[in-house]
């Protein structure tokens, strides 16, 4: 590849995107962006995913209307009370007992801490989070995008640190954590989301086969 | 063309990305939870002092290790000399229920009590929610006794007092009060000695003969339990009493399957057949008594030993052999569980068993006594509980509310009427008996809040839940009923997500009500728990342990000067000052003057089997069952049946039994074993997570003969529930 079209900017606008759509779901404050979610899903359109990915496309098809009933259900998926029908935890499913704030957990503070991140009140939040490493994500693809349009080297250590990342931790889980949002959603959104999450999630790791292309 | 439409996507959305108010946009990186790494204060490996606060005998003193601000490890603190360096299975497994995913993480609010439709909410939006209604109550009944608080035992730090205190801090309010565990055999004591004071349990060790009555140490005390057996070795014999072959009865010298609630009619035979072969020891009695000579009347009149046998289902001889042994070895110990008094003639038959104690001079002596608790070392200010009600605050008082028929008293509450409850550290949903009652008594009112750390019943019948911190995550002090050993509890983590304690909580609360209503809570709306654990401590309580400040906790868990034999100085409690064989202080609370037996409640045709529900091994009523640990050894209830009534009823191994009465019914696998008796089943009392339904669905809210002069309501006779099973 050309170095031009390594670091397309639109290529990665589309994914931040994306990544901050997933971001703000997961962290629950989707839910007072009711108002303006058809604009939302015009702009998701635009990336055309939708077209490359079928469980993306999959997924938008499901997540037309945002509903009350959707609160509800990402709430026993996610948040509680009740026991976690899909604990937004990279833990909960890599642990071999699936506790939090564990080995797993820590591996993934050491992979902020590379680029000099840590979680805002660290030790109260699990660092694992799918919204925190989601964002993790999305801060090493900016990183990438700024450093070469500033024209610094540095950019290909933040895509490095980007599909280490993927590989050795959110790819790894979100798959199991989306089937059981699949297994258990009793709402259409939720179930769209997941498919969204696993699709796009699923085709950023695939790109790690072509890595050496695109680096 | 492609990348045309992708160059003005990326325009496009810069733009709209902002606009639709997503998480920052493509030129300007907004962190949300993850931010450039700050120093940590939490780095490396630290250790601290905690305590388990359950509602447990042991009240363990833990060593807590904390890695880089993660709580890593448990263990059991060797200073602690009747802990000795261990926990038990429930203990270890606290790092789980610190990081179990399924904690209660935030404030929520249910849409539909039962509907299973949670929100999350802020902190300010739920006290804005309870305030709002706590003021509304008050200015629509003129007072907040409509308001009832069910707290208790799912967590005894002194500073978890000032739950009490936050209601007392609204007005006069309504009162879950009394006890469900022990009331009976406290007022036994009382009656008899003044007040419950026990030998320090690492005097076990010194005596030379023990009855462990209708107390299962090896599955609820298991600390004791290495004294028990240091006794055995040193030859004391080990006598287990009690209708279920336990797994302490198994390392007994003796076990006697005694029939259940005839623990009087045992006691009176030994004490008759004592008196008859002039056993007793009259000169303490004669110096520390009252009424031995009406009681020797009365066993004259009226107890035999054929008697006591037939009551007992105990051979006579096997009754006289234990009386000649208990009264002959000095000194003879005997230990009074807290399952053997929750009978409709519980208190009674402590009495009697006291009085064994008493006759043979065992009482006040090192290796001897009638061990049931204490409470000597609790002389705490209590600062958190004590607060002020506001100026003008209506009602002449708080109301009393039966804790062991809260269901029934919530609904027939009248001149206010309840509306609201407050729950916390308690899961009466789970714990009380009649359940559905209970259940009935969520559903009719205005509004529930419930402060607990996991889903559960109780927090399923809830508007709001409030997430609360584990020991780990906050300050406090612990003493234990049993031991004397005084433990701090130091914070070794951040809370995790939004918990918070109750004392934190109350202090918000205040702010708001207070904010809404100047003038309307009197609780301190600021304040450092760690001062606060300080402000719970006084000269009593350092002379007593031998520190002169509190903060020397910090090293370790301490444990008192004296006091260790119960009774040595022979200065009784009661109002002449002696023993009270005779009590005319239990006549005042409608009970025969001397330890006489009562009948005991016999099955009725149709229900002829006794279900006992013991406590389980790995759980303390509805805490440490849901964790995974515990989840993996044992996952489900079962029903315990003697192979004679299975075989009669065509019962297997395995096959579900349905176990009923007129309050309903439970169905559950059969366990098929010769620990129990032909005409008992057994059902413990856990509440395990995910099941409906618990054994507490046919338990009556039958109370127990005493408890009123000491916990102000009588206790509860859990194990007179008389049911029929059938195969299902």
């Amino acid at each position: 590849m050309k170095q031009n079209q390594r670091y397309n900017p639109a290529e990665f606008q589309r994914k931040f995107f994306v990544y901050r759509l997933l971001q703000d779901y997961y962290s629950g404050c989707l839910w007072q962006k009711k108002d303006n979610w058809n604009e939302i899903l015009l702009t998701l359109a635009e990336t055309r995913y939708q077209e490359e990915i079928i469980f993306f496309d999959l997924g938008m098809r499901l997540i037309q209307k945002l509903t009350q009933e959707a609160v509800y259900d990402f709430n026993r998926l996610f948040v509680g009370p009740e026991k976690l029908l899909a604990p937004p935890y990279e833990s909960a499913y890599r642990n071999a007992e699936g506790l939090l704030m564990q080995k797993e957990t820590t591996d993934v503070r050491k992979f902020y801490s590379i680029v000099g991140l840590s979680v805002v009140g660290q030790n109260r939040e699990p660092d694992d989070f799918i919204g925190l490493e989601l964002e993790f994500l999305c801060f090493l693809l900016y990183q990438a995008v700024s450093c070469f349009q500033r024209g610094e080297e540095r950019a290909d250590f933040y895509l490095n640190v980007y599909f280490e990342f993927l590989n050795m931790h959110l790819g790894n889980w979100v798959s199991d954590h989306c089937e059981d949002v699949l297994r258990h959603s009793t709402s259409y959104f939720c179930k769209g989301m997941a498919m969204l999450t696993k699709g796009f999630i699923e085709r950023e790791k695939s790109l790690l086969m072509h890595k050496e292309e695109i680096l | 063309m492609k990348e045309i439409s992708r160059r003005s996507f990326l325009k496009g959305t810069a733009a709209t990305g902002a606009a639709l108010g997503l998480s920052g946009s493509f030129y300007n990186f907004l962190f949300s939870g993850l931010e450039p790494a700050q120093a940590s204060d939490e780095t490396g490996i630290q250790k601290f002092q905690n305590a388990c606060p359950r509602n447990c005998y042991d009240t363990c003193s833990i060593l807590s290790t904390v890695e880089n601000g993660i709580l890593t490890k448990v263990e059991g603190n060797p200073q602690n000399t009747f802990t000795r360096g261990r926990l038990c299975a429930k203990g270890y497994t606290y790092t789980r229920r610190v990081y179990s995913p399924d904690r209660i993480k935030y404030p929520m609010r249910q849409n539909g009590r039962g509907s299973g439709n949670w929100e999350r909410i802020s902190w300010d939006e739920a006290y804005t929610l309870i305030a709002k209604n706590i003021l509304k109550i008050k200015k629509e009944y003129g007072s907040t006794l409509p308001i009832c608080l069910n707290k208790y035992s799912g967590n005894f730090d002194i500073m978890h007092y000032g739950i009490e205190g936050m209601l007392s801090s609204f007005g006069n309010t309504s009162r879950a009060t009394g006890t469900p565990c022990w009331p009976a055999g406290i007022d036994s004591q009382t009656f008899d000695m003044g007040t419950i004071v026990n030998n320090d349990p690492e005097d076990l060790v010194n005596s030379k003969y023990l009855i462990l009555w209708g107390v299962n140490p090896a599955w609820t005390s298991v600390h004791s339990m290495y004294f028990v057996q240091e006794a055995q070795r040193r030859g004391c014999k080990i006598v287990a009493i009690d209708p279920v072959l336990t797994q302490t009865a198994s390392k007994a010298d003796l076990y006697l399957q005694i029939k259940p609630s005839t623990d009087g009619a045992l006691a009176l035979g030994m004490a008759r057949y004592i008196l008859d072969h002039n056993l007793i020891d009259a000169k303490w009695l004669m110096n520390n008594a009252l009424g031995y000579n009406e009681f020797f009347d009365y066993l004259k009149n009226n107890i035999t030993t054929d008697w006591a046998a037939e009551k007992t289902g105990l051979p006579k001889n096997v009754i006289e052999t234990l009386a000649r042994e208990y009264a002959t070895a000095k000194p003879a110990n005997i230990w009074i569980g807290y399952g053997m008094q929750r009978h409709a003639n519980g208190g009674q038959n402590v009495r009697a068993i006291d009085a064994l104690a008493a006759i043979t001079g065992n009482i006040g002596k090192s290796g001897g006594g009638a061990q049931y608790a204490h409470l000597e070392t609790w002389g705490f200010n209590y600062h958190a509980m004590v607060q002020n009600k506001p100026a003008g605050s209506a009602g002449s008082g708080d109301r009393a509310i039966n804790i062991n028929n809260f269901g029934a008293e919530v609904l027939a509450a009248k001149e206010p009427p309840i509306k609201m409850l407050w729950i916390a550290c308690r899961n009466p949903m789970s714990q009380d008996p009649e359940t559905s009652v209970v259940k009935k008594a969520f559903e009719a009112m205005d509004f529930v809040v419930t402060a607990d750390q996991f889903f559960n019943p109780s927090v399923a019948m809830s508007d709001i839940v409030l997430p609360v911190t584990t020991i780990f995550e906050t300050w406090g002090v612990n003493v234990s009923y049993w031991h004397y050993w005084l433990c701090l509890n130091q914070q070794a983590i951040k809370p995790m997500y939004e918990s918070k304690n109750d004392i934190q909580i109350a202090m918000e609360l205040s702010k708001k009500m207070n904010e809404l209503e100047p003038g309307s809570c009197t609780f301190p709306t600021s304040g450092d728990l760690k001062d606060w654990v300080g402000k719970e401590f006084n000269t009593g309580i350092y002379n007593q342990f031998g520190i002169s400040d509190w903060k020397e906790l910090e090293k370790g868990p301490v444990k008192t000067k004296a006091g260790h034999v119960a009774w040595q100085d022979g200065k009784f409690r009661t109002s002449s000052g002696k023993y009270e064989i005779w009590s005319e202080e239990a006549k005042k609370f409608g009970h025969l003057p001397l330890p006489v037996y009562r009948e005991e409640l016999k099955p009725a045709n149709e229900y002829p089997y006794r279900c006992i529900s013991p406590h389980w091994k790995l759980n303390i009523h509805s805490q440490f069952q849901n964790l995974d640990w515990m989840q993996a050894i044992n996952n489900a209830p079962f029903i315990e049946i003697h192979p004679e009534t299975a075989q009669k009823m065509g019962i297997q191994e395995k096959d579900n039994v349905k176990m009923y009465n007129d309050l309903g019914y439970i169905v559950l696998p059969a366990k098929i074993t010769e620990t129990v008796a032909q005409d008992i089943v057994v059902v413990y009392e856990a509440w395990y997570k995910d099941k409906n339904f618990n054994v507490n669905y046919t338990v009556k809210a039958l109370p127990a003969d005493m408890g009123k002069k000491a916990t102000g309501m009588p206790g509860m006779a859990f194990h007179d529930n008389f049911v029929n099973i059938a195969k299902v």
